[in-house]
């Protein structure tokens, strides 16, 4: 299946869709560890998370869609840092894939990509 | 069904006088009797000398031999006839949570129906073990005891982390009834429903509405009968499963098992709720919340032609029958004695059981369970299939050695059993332990020893 998966850009019209899965991924935290618990005004938080990274000239936020349906969205920037000599550091922020399509190896794809992208970044 | 008769069924049912009967009868016997069951021996005892056998030092050579090879506790004690019902009472009925003592009665309930229609020794066994990993620890350690175990009334999820865990580590069968034994006769139900409509399992569409332990159960076991999962659709009380559904990882952190039926079924990706799913479906089976008017005759009208429904719900199923059929369902079944087509998982634990214990097996596997549900839809057909009679009733005693049989020769041939015996051989082991069970209330009724009801 990985072949029909298309990685591109995010764009303005994803950010619904962003939003959505954001808060899925939060949600899902707060399973796994109960201090984890979104807060009452996650919601408008995700939204803003979202939309400034994708005006962020050092982020990278993909979709990854399989027939058009959302199979992913990773969600990572490139970070200065002020402690070690490598100065630029890639920073994976938020990654979710959709459980439809988990344990297809989509999670490596992407995870794959977002390197990629994030080396591109930090090199211009 | 005639007008008539829908209106006595309604009278019949709407008396408060008769709806409260059970309970009342249920409390003054309890007091009566003081509990269901009681060990009985097997062996004659004509004078205190013979405990130099039964017990010691006679025993100490049987202890010797089974030290030996420890299989031979099969033979030499009741363990191959031996079974415990266990449960921690965190879903009794309808009751809920209310702990292992009050599960006591139910289990002991449960315990005279394996004897009377499997001849079963049945020991009600209920715990205080709310861990579920604890509880399969107190299963584990119980095994050198027993044939077998049943599981009963454990909450869900619990019970399917249970029964998987304890099929997989054990080496006797472990049997959860609220899973296995409605699904069980729920697809010997479904089998016939569709001969008597026509079409072929792997062609329709079904809709499971209530994903509890028994609907659960239920399209796990209609798909090693050969439904397509993809054409399955399964709704809870938040509506249709799919795998974009809002609260998808929360189900994969709590309910696993709800959650592989979310991304396995429902290819058409429909979405909504139980109207939704019904639209243009072959089947629905309901294990709910009980009705009536859970489910909306205008919902089975808009259902395929030739409809069939079950409702499983108890004490009342989640639509009468006369209103599906009044919607144009044409066949439908309920979990109710007094309603045709009872889907009622005591036609599948004794046979089961009666089986596996006669030719002791180490499991029982879904394969097993089809089977059983087979010789069900098999036994009903022999007697004339109609849209009102496509399951046995508990009536027709001779269907349980015949499924006792066939679950038997299965295990055998998947290897699993630690017997061989011949199919004749099997039929006559099963009837004549049924009918012995049977004979032994029946004497010790006529003796008074089992004193008459009182007054």
């Amino acid at each position: 299946m990985l072949d029909r998966l298309k990685v591109r850009d995010a764009n303005a019209g994803d950010l619904p869709v962003l939003v959505d899965h954001t808060l899925r991924m939060l949600k899902l935290n707060a399973e796994f560890d109960p201090l984890l618990k979104p807060s009452d005004e996650v919601e408008e938080e995700a939204f803003g998370y979202v939309r400034e990274g994708l005006a962020d000239g050092r982020g990278v936020v993909l979709v990854a869609e399989f027939d058009g349906n959302v199979a992913g969205i990773p969600h990572a920037r490139i970070v200065y840092s002020r402690s070690y000599a490598p100065r630029l550091l890639g920073h994976v922020d938020k990654f979710y894939v959709v459980p439809g399509f988990r344990r297809k190896e989509v999670g490596s794809v992407l995870l794959s990509r977002v390197e990629e992208e994030l080396r591109r970044k930090a090199l211009r | 069904m005639c007008h008539e008769s829908k209106t006595s069924k309604k009278n019949q049912l709407s008396t408060k006088q008769d709806v409260n009967k059970p309970y009342e009868l249920a409390i003054k016997y309890a007091k009566y009797y003081g509990g269901k069951v009681e060990v009985v021996p097997r062996v004659p005892i004509t004078s205190l000398n013979d405990f130099g056998v039964w017990y010691t030092p006679g025993v100490a050579q049987v202890s010797r031999d089974i030290h030996k090879d420890r299989d031979l506790s099969f033979q030499y004690t009741n363990r191959w006839n031996t079974i415990a019902v266990l449960t921690n009472g965190t879903r009794v009925l309808g009751l809920g949570n209310v702990g292992p003592e009050a599960s006591a009665p139910v289990m002991e309930g449960k315990s005279l129906i394996f004897k009377y229609l499997g001849g079963v020794d049945a020991f009600a066994l209920p715990i205080n073990v709310m861990d579920k990993a604890q509880f399969v620890e107190v299963a584990k350690v119980l095994e050198p005891a027993l044939g077998g175990i049943n599981l009963e009334d454990i909450r869900q999820p619990d019970c399917f982390y249970i029964l998987e865990r304890c099929r997989k580590e054990m080496n006797i069968p472990v049997w959860h009834d609220d899973q296995q034994g409605t699904a069980g006769a729920t697809v010997a139900g479904l089998v016939n429903a569709l001969k008597v409509v026509g079409k072929k399992i792997g062609d329709v569409s079904i809709v499971f509405f209530g994903c509890g332990a028994a609907n659960i159960s239920n399209a796990r076991l209609a798909i090693t009968a050969g439904a397509d999962p993809k054409k399955m659709c399964m709704v809870d009380s938040k509506g249709v499963l799919h795998p974009d559904r809002e609260d998808m990882d929360r189900m994969a952190m709590e309910n696993p098992w709800k959650y592989e039926f979310a991304l396995k079924t429902n290819a058409e990706r429909r979405k909504g709720g139980l109207a939704d799913a019904l639209k243009g479906a072959d089947v629905v089976i309901a294990a709910s919340t009980p009705g009536p008017g859970v489910i909306k005759p205008d919902w089975i009208r808009g259902m395929n032609d030739d409809s069939i429904v079950f409702a499983e719900a108890n004490p009342v199923p989640e639509i009468w029958p006369w209103e599906a059929k009044e919607a144009g369902a044409k066949v439908v079944a309920t979990g109710r004695s007094d309603f045709p087509n009872q889907v009622n998982n005591s036609l599948v634990f004794p046979s089961v059981f009666r089986g596996v214990l006669d030719i002791q097996a180490k499991t029982i596997t879904d394969e097993m369970a089809v089977t059983a549900s087979y010789e069900l839809a098999k036994f009903a057909e022999e007697r004339g299939l109609s849209e009102e009679h496509i399951v046995p009733t508990m009536e027709d005693w001779e269907v349980y050695p015949r499924v006792a049989t066939a679950v038997a020769m299965k295990a055998m041939e998947q290897g699993i059993t630690r017997k061989k015996m011949s199919r004749d051989e099997l039929m006559h082991q099963a009837t004549t332990m049924i009918s012995h069970a049977r004979k032994q209330i029946e004497t010790l009724m006529k003796n008074g020893i089992i004193p008459p009801f009182p007054e």
